[in-house]
Order: C-alpha cells, then structure tokens, then sequence
C-alpha cells in the first residue's frame, strides 16, 4: 500500500502531551500500567491496544 | 490510501495525517488535532448499514534527515461494529518495527472462545489467555500482510459487496506495495539479490564503491 496524504494538522510536543493525558484519562488508566501491558503482548481491552498504538506511536511509549 | 478504499470497499474515506515537532506522524482517516484516534470505517460503498468496520492507524517517523517517512507501527482490525468492542474483533493485523515484547514484530490477533490455552501457558506473568492475547506470526517485517490483503479478505470471505473493479485495483496497489517491498529487500541483501540474478541469467556487476 502506498499513501497520499490529503489533509495534514501539526501537533505541538504540549499538544502530544495533552493528547496523551486524555487518552489515557478516557480509558481510566495510567501510563505505567499500560506500558506493562504492552510489554506482557496483553490487553485488558481492544480499546487499550488501540490506545498503546496511539501513545507509542506517537512517541510517548 | 483513499483511492484503495474508495475504489474498492468504502465510500469517501479522505486519509489524514497528524505530525509532532519531534516527527512522529499518525496517519488514517480523520486524524485530527482534537481527535488523533481514527475512526472505524464503515465497508460498505453503497451505503446502508456495514457488516464489518475497518480501524485503520499507521504511525511512522521522520528519518534523521526529516525527508522520508518510516512506518515504526500499524494496525489494521476488523471489528463487527463501530464500538470495536472485545467480542466484536474479527482479526487484526498489528505491526512493531522494533517491538518491546518477545512476540513477532508481524503478527496478527483473532477473537474467539477456547477453554484449552490455559492448559498450554507455561508462563507465570499471567493466570488467564485468551485467544485474541495470541500473537500469531505472520511474514515479517517485509512480506507482512497488507491491507490490499484484508480488504481483500472481506470481499473474498463475502463480508462486502464491493465496487466493480475491486479486483483491478487491489492487484494494481499490491504490485506497486510489492516493488517497493522487492527493491528495499535488494538493498539489505545486495549479495542475495545479485546470485539470484546471475542464477537468472543476468549479467551483474558490482559497485566500485558500496
């Protein structure tokens, strides 16, 4: 697959931050406890891996 | 990326992409500022209500010089509805350049009920597993499924009444994913690729200066 990017938005490092807060916020869990999950290969939820792909890929991991 | 879906399974999907000053990039459809988590999409190009949603989030970074950008983690999932519940997982394809477990960087998890995996885990960390914990390897870094593959699986597997010329079109993006996937093979294992060559009946001639 190759990709053609349509529309483009930047985020600030305080921006990756806040995204990262409120991530984890919605989800009620913290950094640590995800990043053990990511580091045992299990999460408690589909919307954990989905969250540890975000903060990971984000650079946050 | 648009165009492979909106040719083939969905309708009017736009690709977005969100950056960092660091050069992190987050790249599906409708990335947002206010909301980098991408949405499901919904397979279903004539419209109605889909069987199957697509979750589709690549994550790349800028290369030291900040020309090219390397994709470091996907994941593409199968859900049975926009909620992309836990029982709702149909399979999901993930991708870690350099992972941070044991488990293959390529793999892919699928949901389902068994009652026996407990009676395989030799582990300790752990007191339950279910079948979607399991990592299962799938081609590696370079041949890893694509999503030219699930798009495919879905109509295959008849999950969607895809557009006419669906075939067309995944084999057109597929060919183009498999040249750059064969050359960037090449350039790792240049010795490789110049026996199979010669193997061939090619005349190949090494570089001066490698």
């Amino acid at each position: 697959m190759t990709t053609t990017i349509e529309t483009h938005e930047e985020a600030t490092e305080a921006e990756v931050d806040e995204i990262v807060r409120t991530t984890l916020a919605v989800l009620g869990i913290g950094l640590d406890d995800l990043k053990e999950q990511a580091k045992l290969g299990r999460f408690a939820s589909e919307a954990q891996r989905r969250a540890w792909f975000l903060v990971s890929g984000l650079g946050r991991g | 990326m648009s165009h492979l879906l909106n040719a083939t399974v969905t309708n009017g999907v736009r690709v977005s992409t969100l950056t960092t000053s660091s050069g992190h990039a987050v790249v599906g459809v409708n990335v947002r500022k206010l909301r980098p988590d991408p949405r499901p999409i919904p397979l279903a190009p004539a419209g109605g209500k889909a069987l199957v949603y697509l979750y589709l989030a690549h994550y790349c970074e800028l290369d030291p010089e900040g020309r090219y950008l390397t994709m470091t983690q996907s994941t593409m999932s199968l859900y049975t509805s926009a909620e992309m519940a836990d029982d709702e997982l149909l399979v999901g394809i993930d991708y870690v350049r350099d992972p941070t477990n044991q488990f293959p960087g390529s793999h892919l998890h699928v949901a389902g009920q068994r009652d026996d995996l407990d009676d395989i885990y030799l582990g300790d960390e752990r007191k339950r597993r279910k079948l979607r914990d399991l990592h299962l390897p799938v081609g590696g870094k370079r041949f890893r499924p694509t999503l030219e593959d699930l798009l495919a699986f879905t109509i295959t597997e008849e999950m969607v009444e895809p557009r006419d010329g669906w075939r067309a079109v995944i084999d057109e993006h597929r060919a183009t994913w498999t040249q750059v996937q064969v050359k960037a093979a090449a350039r790792r294992n240049p010795e490789d690729a110049a026996a199979a060559l010669a193997e061939a009946g090619w005349t190949v001639t090494p570089p001066t200066d490698p």
